[in-house]
């Protein structure tokens, strides 16, 4: 069957919009594109794309045709109630022109809008058809430039086209040679994703470079290390990396607690070391492909950021009663009336009356599996 | 320096408020010699092309050639806000950016509307062979779209010799409006060749709800070709043309 229309999916910077753009000068047609930025109301897109859609050209009437271009169509306006698809639907059963739907996640568009559509996959550009239109770039320019600098431009890209001639034009602008060294230092500026930087630093060949991906990283050592240590040991399948591995981010980890504890923050210096190049030269066997996890200490104290809340309110209760600091209540007392609070409850309730304690607290003593520590 | 001065607001008003039933943001281009705008809606489906000579002012200081980029839906509603006795004056203030309206008559009532960038794409002209016109009374096809918007969203115009014809079909009903060679408000016919086409029926009342119903409309129109609308202002001197592509029929 012939389908009314064409999604094009994948990544952003593979070029999808502008093989809309290029398919309507190659045929000669008019285009009228929607983007997210357009209000994309029901309204909106049966007014603007349908009547677009459905009529001819303003320049040679019904003899020529025009392209409707729905960009960004995987973030539609109204995806609550679905109006803004309910309108593309309508859209295109009537359409008599050709219509373009653009997505980066085909599967964020519902299926019966799927289903009118021939799909057509974008994939990443790979690295040495970046570096390609980058050279190009440059040479147009007149900028000469470090094959290193376009290759490291081009890897932190990641298959994203656009993505690699925006930085190289932040990096070379005004420039008539670009070195490595402008590429890193603009990095660090920005603020590079911990993905990329914990893909990398695997892979880092020396110290210096290893440290250096860690500056581009806009975040404290203490941060770094809990994704670090979440991430790179599964990335591991020789057990002597491993170990490696981990004895220098216990070292890297001793740093950070006495910079912690001394507020002494030169110490940073050999966290960030060892966790970075202490990291990633204690390896010597091969990587795996792993998925890449937001650090679970991280995650742990959001999920227990409301029970640790009723520990600390039952803790000041017992510290103003028993003279005593709540760090000390609750390290020594509490344990305790979680035992009390499950085996005897006529003492229970009579402390909780003393201490008054309220209905979550009460469970709280009584429920939770203590004295296992929090 | 510019400032511009019309006897009264009607003019401006009328046109304002039709441009602004199809486009939100306009450029106009000031000239010593006049105003000229011409801008496409979002769709790309509807045109419209506006000039207003020197001659139809009755102070007009233009000395360098400026663009002014207006929003039109603020503009529209300020217009509103006109009396028919008002003299209208539009004032540019360079420093703020920002256009001066001023409503005179037993008050002095000013607003200031900020301008706004518009990138200018230039448009294309179209080079259409339109076969058939017909000088039209504005109210006659006024009436005939009100009608023709209770059956359905397209109408169809054909201009034979016989006369000038609109139909419009669907499942709810049919309805169609002739105007006879000879018939008082057929002002004037010239066919080349017949020629019939189909539009969109709410774009059409748009276009044609800011003339008054006494006034003539030139209509062109060509097989399957857009269609031109004509509307006389200040006395012949300017131009508000209006063009729509055609609906593209079923097959």
């Amino acid at each position: 069957m012939k389908k009314p229309a064409l999604l094009l999916y994948g990544p952003a910077g593979t070029g999808k919009t502008v093989a809309a753009q290029a398919l309507a000068r190659e045929m000669n047609w008019d285009l009228v594109e929607l983007n997210a930025s357009d209000e994309r109301t029901f309204d909106v897109i049966r007014r603007v794309a349908g009547t677009a859609a459905t009529t001819g050209t303003l320049f040679e009437g019904t003899a020529s045709k025009r392209l409707v271009v729905l960009d960004e169509a995987d973030n539609v306006y109204g995806t609550a109630d679905r109006g803004g698809y309910r309108a593309i639907a309508e859209l295109l059963k009537q359409a008599k022109n050709p219509i373009v739907l653009i997505a980066n996640d085909q599967y964020a568009i519902p299926v019966d809008i799927r289903t009118l559509c021939l799909a057509v996959n974008f994939r990443r550009i790979t690295q040495d058809s970046i570096i390609k239109v980058l050279e190009r770039i440059c040479k147009a320019e007149k900028i000469e430039a470090e094959p290193l600098a376009l290759k490291v431009i081009a890897e932190t890209a990641r298959g994203d086209l656009r993505s690699a001639i925006n930085d190289l034009q932040a990096v070379a602008m005004g420039k008539r040679r670009l070195t490595i060294k402008d590429v890193v230092i603009y990095r660090r500026d920005r603020g590079v994703n911990i993905f990329e930087v914990l893909t990398q630093l695997m892979r880092a060949t020396s110290c210096k470079h290893a440290r250096e991906l860690l500056w581009t990283l806009d975040r404290p050592p203490d941060d770094a290390i809990d994704w670090i240590s979440e991430n790179v040991p599964r990335m591991l399948l020789s057990p002597a990396d491993l170990a490696r591995v981990y004895e220098a981010l216990s070292r890297a980890d001793i740093f950070l607690g006495r910079t912690r504890r001394r507020q002494t923050y030169g110490m940073w210096g050999y966290a960030s070391d060892l966790m970075t190049a202490g990291v990633a030269l204690s390896r010597e066997g091969q990587l795996k492909y792993v998925r890449f996890q937001v650090p679970s200490s991280g995650l742990l104290y959001a999920r227990t950021r409301g029970a640790r809340a009723v520990r600390d309110g039952i803790a000041r209760k017992i510290a103003s009663r028993c003279h005593t600091s709540s760090a000390v209540a609750r390290k020594h007392f509490l344990p305790y009336m979680g035992i009390i609070f499950k085996r005897d409850k006529k003492s229970a309730t009579r402390i909780a009356a003393e201490l008054e304690l309220g209905d979550n607290e009460i469970k709280f003593l009584t429920e939770r599996a203590y004295p296992r520590p929090l | 320096m510019v400032r511009m001065r019309m006897s009264d607001s009607k003019l401006w008003k009328t046109c304002v408020s039709a441009i602004a039933s199809l486009i939100d943001e306009a450029a106009f281009k000031l000239t010593p010699e006049g105003i000229k705008m011409k801008a496409m809606d979002p769709s790309h489906v509807a045109l419209v092309d506006f000039e207003l000579p020197t001659a139809a002012f009755i102070e007009y200081d233009v000395k360098q050639p400026a663009i002014l980029g207006v929003d039109l839906t603020e503009m529209n509603k300020i217009m509103a806000r006109a009396k028919a006795e008002d003299e209208f004056i539009l004032d540019l203030n360079e420093e703020k950016n920002r256009l001066i309206l001023t409503f005179r008559s037993a008050s002095t009532r000013r607003f200031s509307l900020p301008l706004v960038d518009i990138s200018e794409a230039e448009l294309p002209e179209p080079k259409l062979q339109f076969t058939a016109t017909a000088d039209v009374t504005a109210g006659i096809i006024q009436d005939g779209l009100r009608d023709a918007e209770i059956v359905g969203d397209n109408v169809k115009f054909e201009l034979t010799e016989e006369g000038f014809f609109m139909y419009t079909e669907s499942e709810t009903g049919a309805t169609e409006l002739k105007l006879h060679k000879g018939d008082p408000a057929l002002l004037k016919l010239n066919v080349k060749q017949p020629a019939r086409a189909m539009f969109n029926i709410k774009y059409l009342i748009d276009m044609t709800k800011a003339v008054g119903s006494a006034d003539a409309i030139t209509i062109s129109i060509g097989s399957n070709l857009p269609i031109q609308l004509d509307f006389p202002i200040a006395e012949g001197k300017g131009r508000l043309r209006f063009l729509l592509a055609p609906r593209i029929e079923a097959e």
